[in-house]
């Protein structure tokens, strides 16, 4: 570890207001009804002039709507990996393309893992994946800063049930277009 | 939390004489004691006088606890228990259980007073008797008096639960539609840190145990988890990935300020936990390829891998004594005990079975961990010094990811 790097100021730079949007029901999760009032939540963000690529702003889906209208094909992962496997690029550079071509479309990569292991590691490793995505699509040319990751961790499964092909298809990162 | 009443003048009074006269000893890192299996101190009750319901429980529910301590075992006769409980436990019109006893040992004696309303209490002063005279008797912690947290896992979602020490008053305030992550007590059992996507990300969450509204710690864009309270109850460590790359922070739980403490760009952390002295940080990072366990010092930064077996090694606890638990692959997963100074490690589950997620309890002794039984997960109480583990007494479920409190007043 470069322990010169570690004076780099982690500043938070902003909070960004929802005050005035008040607290709404957001992705049906709090439709489930947890008996829970989280009251106005502000997201928090955080800057690291180091990689450049700090995610920023507010979740995208707070003010968007999903783009219906493009889609991308999950990208698959090996075991404990978030390597992008050369057979899995091309769906990267699909999702670039739409990025081209719709400037105003942003985009959220969901990470995900198969069951086995620690829930929080394969927190971590959904994450971790849903950002190498985000760093290939940000060497293509396209601003990360319209890209943003979110995990899911082992937590939603595609497919229900152990086994190889289950697991195969749980280890994935799966594309989110917002308008 | 646990709404008590006030305790008489007169059992206080006791209470603190003898507080006084006996001053609890210092607990000693790495005792081992031996033949914890068959050297368990004998007990007796049998000259304890109860009286009522609140009675029953009560004496019931310290029976159980002091066999639970893994110190003791109940006399089947007062001749030749080395410890005598002798007094009374008796309910008083209504719902109220006055205790007064005197606990007498080849060593010392202690009285010990509580009056409460309610079989919850009477419960509650079992837990408090047993874990008094674990200190007073063998100077550990007492496991009695404290609460568990975990995970229930149902279908695609799940909800935080927690319940007592021998899963008693199981509560489950939290269910959502994907499964909230990782409960963790702060040190005095008050309010728990844990990770909910119930706002759509992962964010953290911090509640009190006894209701109310929770209000968010950690919600940056990206990942936000792992939230672990310092001993001092002024720091959480967590992992945020706002940096581009999930990353181990600091929180301070005042002024909100974010300390990074990593900087591994091909690398992630996760499931950080404190030492006892607060000083360093135990945690999980693949940077090295796999996913293994290292320690951080929180103030110079300086980190070190210290798990050298397994193919994985993750979800470290730091226990009481110094010593770090964690969730070992070795063919299946297994709890291993290492020590982090001298490196010394052994195994502490039984063969044939996978075991997750230990959490240490506040003795050094015992171990909390889920274990896989098919598709779903149950939770038990590993010994570190050998007795056999013992499944928590819940209904049935999906139990995962438990955490033990500290000792709770």
């Amino acid at each position: 570890m470069n322990t010169t790097t570690l004076k780099i100021a982690v500043t938070l730079v902003a909070v960004a207001t929802l005050a005035t949007t008040g607290c709404r029901s957001r992705k049906g999760n709090n439709a489930a009804g947890n008996g829970y009032d989280d009251g106005d939540m502000t997201f928090q963000t955080l800057t690291d002039d180091e990689t450049g690529l700090a995610l920023t702003g507010e979740p995208f889906d707070l003010n968007r709507t999903p783009a219906t209208d493009v889609a991308v094909q999950p990208v698959y992962f090996g075991y404990d990996s978030f390597q992008l496997p050369a057979e899995e690029v091309a769906k990267i550079q699909q999702a670039a393309d739409i990025l081209r071509q719709y400037p105003s479309y942003v985009l959220i990569i969901e990470g995900h893992c198969d069951e086995r292991g620690s829930n929080e590691y394969n927190l971590s490793l959904g994450e971790q994946r849903a950002l190498a995505v985000r760093n290939y699509i940000g060497g293509l040319g396209i601003d990360p800063q319209r890209i943003q990751s979110r995990s899911f961790g082992e937590e939603r499964p595609a497919v229900m049930g152990s086994g190889e092909e289950a697991w195969r298809l749980n280890r994935r990162g799966e594309f989110a277009f917002y308008r | 939390m646990l709404g008590r009443l006030a305790k008489t003048a007169i059992a206080a009074a006791l209470f603190a004489a003898a507080m006084a006269a006996l001053p609890v000893s210092a607990v000693t890192p790495f005792t081992v004691t031996k033949g914890a299996g068959s050297g368990k101190d004998p007990v007796s009750l049998a000259s304890l006088q109860t009286s009522g319901a609140l009675g029953a429980t009560f004496v019931n529910v310290l029976k159980q606890d002091l066999d639970r301590s893994g110190w003791f075992e109940i006399a089947t006769s007062k001749y030749g228990a080395g410890i005598e409980i002798t007094g009374q436990a008796v309910q008083q019109g209504g719902d109220t259980l006055a205790t007064r006893v005197r606990v007498r040992w080849n060593g010392g004696a202690f009285e010990w007073g509580d009056t409460t309303a309610g079989t919850r209490e009477a419960r509650w002063q079992a837990h408090r008797l047993a874990d008094e005279m674990t200190r007073r008797i063998k100077g550990r912690n007492g496991i009695a008096a404290t609460r568990i947290a975990f995970v229930s896992k149902e279908g695609r979602g799940g909800a935080i639960c927690i319940c007592d020490s021998d899963g008693a008053a199981l509560q489950k305030f939290s269910t959502e539609a994907t499964s909230p992550l990782s409960p963790s007590f702060t040190p005095d059992g008050s309010k728990i840190y844990y990770t909910s996507f119930s706002r759509g990300y992962p964010c953290i969450f911090g509640v009190s145990t006894s209701g109310g509204k929770r209000a968010p710690l950690a919600n940056f864009t990206g990942l936000n988890t792992g939230g672990a309270v310092s001993p001092d109850g002024k720091l959480v460590a967590a992992i945020l990935s706002h940096p581009g790359n999930p990353e181990l922070f600091v929180i301070n739980t005042v002024t909100r300020k974010a300390t990074r403490l990593t900087y591994t760009k091909r690398g992630a952390e996760a499931s950080p936990c404190w030492s006892p002295d607060g000083n360093q940080i135990a945690y999980v990072s693949d940077e090295g390829g796999t996913p293994q366990i290292y320690v951080i010092d929180s103030q110079n930064k300086n980190s070190y891998r210290i798990s050298r077996n397994g193919s994985q090694n993750v979800a470290p606890s730091w226990g009481p004594d110094g010593r770090i638990a964690y969730c070992s692959k070795q063919g299946s997963y297994r709890i291993v005990v290492q020590n982090p100074r001298t490196g010394e490690a052994k195994i502490v589950s039984p063969e044939g079975s996978d075991w997750e997620d230990p959490s240490w309890a506040p003795d050094g002794r015992h171990i909390l961990a889920s274990r896989r039984d098919g598709r779903s997960f149950s939770l038990w109480v590993l010994d570190t010094e050998g007795d056999t583990p013992v499944k928590l007494s819940l209904p049935n479920g999906d139990w995962r990811s438990p955490d033990w409190s500290g000792s709770i007043r």
